[in-house]
């Protein structure tokens, strides 16, 4: 048998998740045992340094609802059902960001439900670069580049004062391909959490940053940046294209 | 469709691509908030690698949605995370070990962790359970002396009885009768 309180038990009385009697053990346990008292002390001590680091994009990635219609592409692209609906499951909170579609957004100061009188203000150009990626290096592309097959190109885009940026592709049949829509991080250059390899069809490539202050709507914009040029109220349009060989 | 023109080589996308009628989303950012420091603590505790452990914590978060349906069926998500938590850095040491030419960059051996073994005897225990022990086994010693948990408390999070845990830690035990090492001990007083 043990002694102590288990990892886990310390985790669960910092978070308050101990039934009541379980937490009176805790504490009783923890006023009378220099080591576990030590071992909860590592414990805030990681949780202070851990609330002040940003969440990695990976994560934020993770929950932008255009994944489904990025799995959508892929499930067409290897011959599957498209999903039918995602069923939102809340644990411990409510989601942050609110969805919306492109014709509830007006030009300009855009309020954003949820975040009560906080705007955002338009103006910062927004920037878009596909890097190429070979090996451990990586070089700018500039635009009108030929690239070949299986060159894997990483995006990096600047937040442009927006909530969010969503990233899309178009191929020279004119598919649009919506790759997915992260939460945009104060701060400079961002890196795209994927990396794109491109495989062996012909034409022209183009790539698309969309900023904007609400989750697009992900048939909107396939339709939109189908077109030559796409009609986005609202939003911010960059795009850089490529020849493909 | 002709936009299979390019692929996403993500982790993040290959985790979602699964032929089921519903997704179910997660709430990944919330759930990454809230017990993302008692995650990266734990890779920190078994890897004893600052970097990799940032990185097992990512892949903990992002496997997620790969184990959504076991994960609603838990009560608590602290309690599930732990566990999962625990399976991926015991896969990472077991690479590691087939690997032994990676670098693996050491946290100050002084570094206190909320682990009940100091990183000597971590790695003495690391040795013996992953030379001759099941994955299952190698489990409850892990839930056992790094975390101190009772043969009860390892048997609710693994789902079998505390009963088999105490047999599975007794035949370790006596498989290390000759010499005992000090944290056996101190552990089992
Ligand atoms: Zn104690």
């Amino acid at each position: 048998m043990t002694p102590h309180l288990s990892t886990l038990t310390l985790h669960r009385f910092r978070l308050g998740e101990l039934s009541s009697e379980a937490e009176v053990e805790a504490k009783q346990h923890l006023g009378a045992c220099p080591t576990c008292e030590a071992r909860i002390g590592v414990q805030h001590r990681q949780r202070l340094a851990f609330v002040q680091a940003p969440v990695p994009p990976a994560i934020l990635a993770a929950d932008s609802p255009p994944w489904w219609s990025r799995l959508r592409a892929q499930l067409w692209a290897v011959g599957l059902v498209p999903v039918a609906a995602a069923v939102l499951m809340m644990i411990g909170g409510v989601p942050e960001e609110v969805a919306g579609s492109w014709s509830e957004i007006d030009a300009g100061v855009v309020e954003t439900p949820g975040l009560a009188g906080e705007t955002r203000e338009k103006g910062e150009a927004g920037r878009l670069e596909a890097w190429l990626q070979t090996g451990k290096s990586s070089r700018l592309l500039e635009p009108g580049e030929t690239l070949l097959a299986g060159a894997r190109v990483q995006l990096k885009f600047h937040p442009a004062g927006r909530r969010f940026v969503t990233l899309a592709g178009r191929d020279g049949s004119g598919s649009v391909e919506v790759y997915g829509t992260l939460p945009v991080n104060e701060g400079g250059l961002q890196t795209a959490p994927f990396a794109l390899t491109l495989d062996g069809s012909r034409g022209p490539q183009s790539f698309f940053a969309v900023w904007s202050d609400r989750r697009p709507d992900a048939d909107q914009l396939v339709a939109e940046l189908g077109r030559e040029s796409p009609k986005l109220p609202g939003a911010e349009v960059a795009r850089i294209s490529f020849e493909k060989e | 469709m002709a936009s299979s023109s390019i692929s996403l080589d993500t982790t993040i996308v290959r985790a979602h691509v699964e032929p089921r009628p519903v997704a179910v989303e997660l709430d990944i950012t919330t759930l990454y908030r809230r017990y993302g420091d008692m995650v990266l603590g734990r890779c920190r505790t078994l890897l004893r690698d600052p970097i990799e452990a940032q990185d097992a914590t990512q892949e903990v978060f992002l496997k997620l949605h790969r184990y959504r349906d076991s994960f609603r069926g838990e009560a608590s998500p602290s309690t599930y995370l732990f566990k999962i938590t625990t399976t991926i850095c015991l896969n990472r040491i077991r690479s590691r070990r087939r690997r032994p030419e990676d670098p693996v960059e050491e946290l100050p051996p002084g570094e206190p962790t909320d682990g009940l073994l100091d990183a000597l005897a971590l790695r003495q225990l690391l040795d013996r359970l992953l030379a001759g022990e099941d994955e299952r086994t190698q489990s409850c010693l892990i839930y056992h002396y790094v975390d101190g948990m009772t043969y009860d408390e390892v048997g609710e999070l693994l789902g079998i009885s505390g009963a088999a845990v105490r047999k599975r830690i007794a035949t370790f035990r006596s498989s290390l009768r000759q010499s005992p090492p000090d944290w056996l001990t101190e552990a089992d007083r």
